[in-house]
């Protein structure tokens, strides 16, 4: 028999107010020690599933399981102490560094040792005890403020560890002590993180799995495009999608003329120059803006703007050899119209 | 305006050379306002926290009447309490007209609507995610409460202080309730009032600047306190 997962959602659903946002996910497991990143555009859903995820929120229809326990609302107090979450904007109470990280363990009664391992995992954020611990709340960076806010909740060696969008505002030697912290401590730990963030190339480096989630809902796995109307009719019963430049994207008719298109980053090819193939109908002219290795695939991820948009191409990285990609490179992206799926 | 002067050097040798009379109105200033703080602060803190962090029916109610009696008039409250307290009010019993305790209970009633506002303004004005981290870090309710009232322990203090500085600078209640009796019930303010309308601006000068004082020493300890934290 195998054990239950740490997360299993089962139908769910939630809404904010009578006809606001909604966000559902019919089925969803997450295993301990699973390291989820989650992506997506701003209003998407990523918040409200990590609030979910937090017990912060109750979903009005299905369930959520922990351990295998349904979990009604708010108020399993065992449960809400196994998970904790990192919200986008942390607050800190107006005390100490030190009683700040220890408020946890202060309120779960432990005395013995609260100086160590508060020295500890202050360590672990990269903000030495000695300089840092008797610092007042408002002496802190943004970014000295976030790691202290992870550290309080570290020290709790939570099972579930869920931050919101840890690295929006703040320097980059935070971003990167914060992934070295989690990777870390889920090492250790065997923490299970989810993490919801813009910066998939930070993401990219610190999880091992990426869900997409938009409109409300998971759609993939974290490479894919999406390409937003407004879309026109085009040629050959095709629609259209006008770039800067003039340039089009051509799809098959879509549902509505604001829907949304998804395109798998696998699915995009780079043509080194205007290749005629009939059979693909965009091959769009662009400049290579970045690229990066995925840690956990042996894939190269590689962003081509085409006239306000960015268009990723997941190839292995003996194609992108091949063809000498290079940032600032002009290149050719290549699509199907058929690749593309409505939203 | 020669008086002035002069009665200034006199008020200064009336305050060095510890004039029993002087520093009789002092000593019943301070006992006062330390009953009427005490009691304002343990009756309003509580009910303002309760007021500001609660949601219950009637609260905007009690927040309205707690809001309008911050401006209440001091001979308003001397008044009724003088209807409760005198011989042949329902209190009349506790004989507390023209004493200390009196004084301080009808300043109480004028000080706790101060308390009450500025503690429940401070506790809705906290950081909203204050109560959402409690909650992530494991917090239960009694503890979120605590952890709330210390968040909002600066304004708590002004919430004092400001009450504090009503409660020793009003003159009404004082001379309605206390009824300014020598070496008993006579405080600072009602001294001046009296001393002034005699002419004799010395005691009147001495004592004005002991109030000043007073106010500017609890200010300057909750400035200290503001910049410590």
């Amino acid at each position: 028999m195998t054990a239950a997962p740490l997360y299993r959602l089962s139908n769910l659903m939630f809404r904010y107010g009578e006809d606001g946002f909604a966000l559902s996910i019919p089925e969803m497991d997450i295993e301990a020690g699973a390291s989820i990143g989650l992506v997506g555009p701003n209003g998407g859903g990523k918040s409200t599933l990590l609030k979910l995820l937090a017990f912060l929120e109750t979903p009005q229809e299905g369930a959520i399981f922990f351990q295998g326990r349904k979990v009604s609302g708010a108020g399993d107090p065992s449960v809400m102490r196994s998970v904790t979450i990192l919200l986008q904007e942390p607050y800190l109470l107006q005390a100490t560094v030190f009683e700040n990280v220890a408020y946890g363990l202060r309120i779960r009664g432990e005395r013995e040792g609260v100086r160590e391992k508060v020295a500890d995992v202050l360590e672990r954020v990269g903000l030495p005890y000695g300089e840092f611990g008797h610092r007042k709340w408002h002496h802190l960076s943004g970014g000295e403020a976030q790691r202290v806010a992870l550290a309080s909740r570290l020290i709790l060696k939570p099972l579930a560890l869920l931050l919101d969008e840890p690295t929006a505002s703040v320097d980059p030697y935070s971003a990167y002590r914060i992934r070295k912290a989690i990777v870390d401590v889920r090492k250790t730990f065997k923490t299970t993180l989810l993490v919801a963030s813009h910066d998939q190339e930070w993401l990219n480096g610190s999880v091992d799995r990426i869900y997409k989630v938009h409109d409300g809902k998971i759609i993939g796995s974290g490479d894919e495009n999406l390409l937003p109307g407004p879309w026109e009719p085009g040629p050959d019963s095709l629609w259209k999608k006008v770039l800067e430049g003039g340039r089009i994207i051509v799809a098959p008719p879509p549902p509505h003329r604001e829907s949304t298109a998804l395109l798998r980053g696998t699915d995009v090819d780079l043509y080194v120059s205007e290749w005629q193939e009939k059979t693909i109908e965009n091959i769009i002219p662009g400049v290579i803006t970045g690229m990066y290795m995925e840690s956990f695939k042996n894939y190269l991820n590689i962003y081509v703007d085409i006239g306000g948009i960015s268009i990723l191409s997941v190839m292995a990285p003996e194609r992108a050899d091949h063809l000498r990609v290079l940032p600032g490179k002009k290149i050719w992206v290549a699509f199907p119209a058929s690749a593309l799926r409505w939203l | 305006m020669d008086y002035l002067g002069s009665g200034f050097l006199r008020a200064l040798v009336l305050l060095f050379s510890g004039d029993p009379e002087t520093y009789s109105a002092v000593i019943t200033t301070l006992e006062i306002s330390t009953l009427s703080i005490a009691a304002s602060l343990v009756i309003g803190i509580p009910g303002g926290f309760i007021l500001g962090y609660f949601e219950f029916p009637g609260k905007r109610q009690i927040r309205t009447i707690s809001d309008t009696l911050l401006a209440l008039p001091t001979v308003v409250v001397g008044l009724f309490v003088y209807a409760f307290i005198s011989r042949r009010g329902p209190l009349g019993d506790f004989g507390l007209l023209f004493t200390i305790p009196g004084v301080a209970l009808a300043q109480t009633l004028l000080v706790l609507p101060i308390v009450v506002s500025l503690t429940a303004t401070a506790v809705e004005s906290l950081d909203r995610r204050l109560r959402l981290t409690l909650i992530t870090l494991g917090a239960n309710a009694r503890q979120i409460a605590l952890q709330t009232i210390l968040e909002a322990r600066f304004a708590v203090l002004t919430a004092a202080v400001t009450a504090d500085g009503r409660g020793i600078s009003e003159v009404g209640i004082s001379m309605m309730i206390g009824g300014n009796i020598k070496w008993h019930t006579r405080t600072i303010t009602t001294a001046v009032a009296l001393e002034t309308g005699k002419g004799e601006f010395a005691m009147g000068i001495a004592l004005g600047i002991v109030l000043l004082s007073l106010a500017l020493v609890v200010n300057a300890i909750l400035v200290t306190l503001r910049r410590k934290r």
